[in-house]
């Protein structure tokens, strides 16, 4: 049986910021970097939206945003 | 025509004049295939999150502009040649859905307003009835 990885520590982490009150309906704005900084974690990648609880269509806005602002040099 | 909004960055800019002139250069391309600059603002010096073209920093400026969408690709390729652009993306532009990002934001700012003023009242009755 493969050894299952506890990620009980990124959803503590994501619980204890301090983030954006966000609705199930609410929309992502892509372009403002301040927001997404909130849905990456210190090393920068993604996280998922099982830990963030957004829902799957803000979490297609978060990554689009992201690899934008990544491209543009605005997040690493 | 269709409003794309473009982000240029510009790299060795220390003098506002040079600046300029180099956003002129840029957008004379749009203008050359039949776009109309819209408005442009100027993000100022920003450092990039990681190095790029062994560069630590650059201008952002942000334009926003009218152009057929036949010539989107054209225009992009011809950026590729302008030396003086370092970086450039080009979005189209959702008004739809920046109209609707305006909204929830001005809706959420309000309720946060009559949150906070609920919250001082209940304060302001609390303290008066403690004294």
């Amino acid at each position: 049986m493969a050894f299952k990885k506890s990620n009980s520590s990124a959803g503590e982490e994501f619980a204890a910021r301090k983030r954006p009150p966000l609705g199930a309906t609410d929309q992502i704005d892509v372009n403002d970097v301040e927001t997404l900084k909130y849905y990456i974690t210190d090393y920068g990648k993604i996280l998922p939206a099982r830990i963030t609880g957004v829902t799957s269509a803000q979490q297609r806005q978060i990554r689009h945003g992201v690899k934008r602002a990544r491209n543009m040099g605005l997040m690493a | 025509m269709k409003k794309y909004d473009a982000l240029y960055i510009f790299v060795g800019v220390a003098k506002d004049d040079v600046l300029e002139a180099h956003l002129e250069k840029a957008l004379s391309e749009v203008t050359r295939l039949g776009g109309e600059v819209l408005s442009r603002d100027s993000l100022g010096k920003r450092g990039f999150a990681r190095p790029m073209g062994k560069r630590d920093s650059g201008v952002y400026v942000k334009v926003r502009f009218e152009l057929d969408p036949l010539k989107v690709a054209e225009l992009v390729n011809r950026y590729k040649l302008v030396e003086e652009v370092f970086r450039v993306q080009i979005l189209a532009v959702d008004e739809r859905r920046e109209a609707n990002i305006a909204a929830e934001r001005a809706a959420r700012a309000e309720r946060q307003a009559r949150r906070e003023a609920a919250q001082a009242a209940a304060a302001a009755a609390q303290t008066q009835s403690a004294e």
